[in-house]
C-alpha cells in the first residue's frame, strides 16, 4: 500500500516537472495518466475566467466542465500551431461565452452608455482615504458584491479583458490574440472598464467615510 | 511642455502596467508630483486592480473539483 503511494506521488512529481508541449505529446501517445496533471494545472485559472465573466458559481462549474470535456476529446488532435494554454484559454472564453449567450437578457450597459459615465467621472475625485486602507480590511462581503455587480454590467468583451489582464494577469498581446482585437483595443477597453470599477469602488468606500 | 491632466489620463493605464517610454514616465512622474488630484487617481486605480485581483483569488471547492473529475470519467469512459 505505501509502495502504491510512493509510487504515485513520484509518478505526480514527475508529471507536474513537464511542460505542456511534453504532456501533450504523452497523452498523445496514450499516456491518458496526464490528464490529472492538466486538472491540476488549469482548473482554477478557467474556473476563475468564467466564474469572473459569468458570476456565477454554478454557471462556471458547468463551463468548467465541458471545457476539459472539450479538452480531453480534442487533445489527440491538437497540433501545437499555438501554445497549449493559448488554446485551452480560446476554447474556455468561446464555451464561457456560448454560456452567456444562452443567458442573455441580464442587464448590461450598452458600451456608449460605459463610456460616456467614464468621459464624465474619470476626472472628478473623491474622498483619497480608501485607497491607503489595507485590502483585507477593504474586502468585506457588500463591496465584494460591489465589484461583482459592477462586472456583471460591462460588456461581455471589456469583462473578458478585464479578468484575463488584471486577475490572470496575461499580456496586452496574449489578450488581444485570445480575443482578436488589436492592442490598442485591448488597452481602450481595460482602460475604460478599470475606471468603471474605480468609480463604483470610489462612491462606495466614500458613503462610509462621508457617514462617519 | 509639461503633460496636462487629461494626457496624464490617456497614458494611466500604460503607466500603471509599465509599458510608457523613459521620458513619457520621467513626465508623468513629475506630474504626479504636483498634481494630488492624478496622484490620487493613480492610488486608487492601483487599489481597484488590487482588490479585483484579491476577489477573484478563488480556488473551485474541493466537492466540485472531485464532482469535475466524475463528470470526465463518465463521458470519457467510452473513449479508449
Amino acid at each position: 500500500m505505501s509502495n502504491s503511494n510512493s509510487i504515485d506521488r513520484n509518478q505526480d512529481q514527475e508529471l507536474s516537472e513537464l511542460s505542456d508541449q511534453q504532456l501533450v505529446a504523452r497523452f498523445q501517445a496514450g499516456d491518458k495518466d496526464v490528464l490529472s496533471e492538466f486538472l491540476k494545472r488549469y482548473n482554477s485559472r478557467i474556473y476563475r475566467l468564467a466564474y469572473g465573466i459569468l458570476r456565477n458559481p454554478q454557471d462556471a462549474e458547468e463551463v468548467i466542465q465541458e471545457v476539459f470535456l472539450r479538452l480531453f476529446q480534442k487533445l489527440d488532435s491538437f497540433k501545437g500551431e499555438s501554445s497549449f494554454s493559448s488554446w485551452l484559454y480560446r476554447v474556455a472564453i468561446n464555451t464561457t461565452y456560448m454560456k452567456l449567450r444562452e443567458k442573455k437578457g441580464a442587464d448590461m450597459l450598452p458600451l456608449e452608455i460605459v463610456g460616456k459615465f467614464l468621459d464624465e467621472q474619470a476626472e472628478k475625485q473623491g474622498s483619497a482615504d480608501w485607497m491607503s486602507r489595507p485590502d483585507d480590511e477593504l474586502l468585506t462581503e457588500e463591496s465584494l458584491k460591489l465589484i461583482s455587480d459592477a462586472i456583471e454590467q460591462l460588456p461581455d468583451d471589456f469583462k473578458t479583458v478585464l479578468i484575463l489582464r488584471d486577475v490572470d494577469c496575461l499580456s496586452t498581446e496574449e489578450v488581444g490574440q485570445l480575443l482578436g482585437l488589436s492592442p490598442p483595443a485591448v488597452k481602450s477597453r481595460l482602460h475604460r472598464a478599470r475606471l468603471f470599477l474605480r468609480k463604483k469602488l470610489e462612491d462606495f468606500y466614500k458613503q462610509f467615510s462621508e457617514g462617519g | 511642455m509639461a503633460l496636462t491632466c487629461k494626457e496624464v489620463l490617456v497614458y494611466l493605464n500604460d503607466y500603471i502596467d509599465g509599458e510608457t517610454a523613459p521620458e513619457l514616465k520621467a513626465e508623468m512622474d513629475a506630474h504626479f508630483q504636483q498634481c494630488r488630484l492624478c496622484r490620487q487617481l493613480l492610488q486608487s486605480c492601483r487599489k481597484t486592480i488590487s482588490l479585483l485581483r484579491k476577489a477573484h483569488q478563488l480556488n473551485p471547492d474541493k466537492n466540485m473539483v472531485e464532482r469535475l473529475a466524475k463528470y470526465l470519467n463518465q463521458h470519457l469512459s467510452g473513449k479508449s
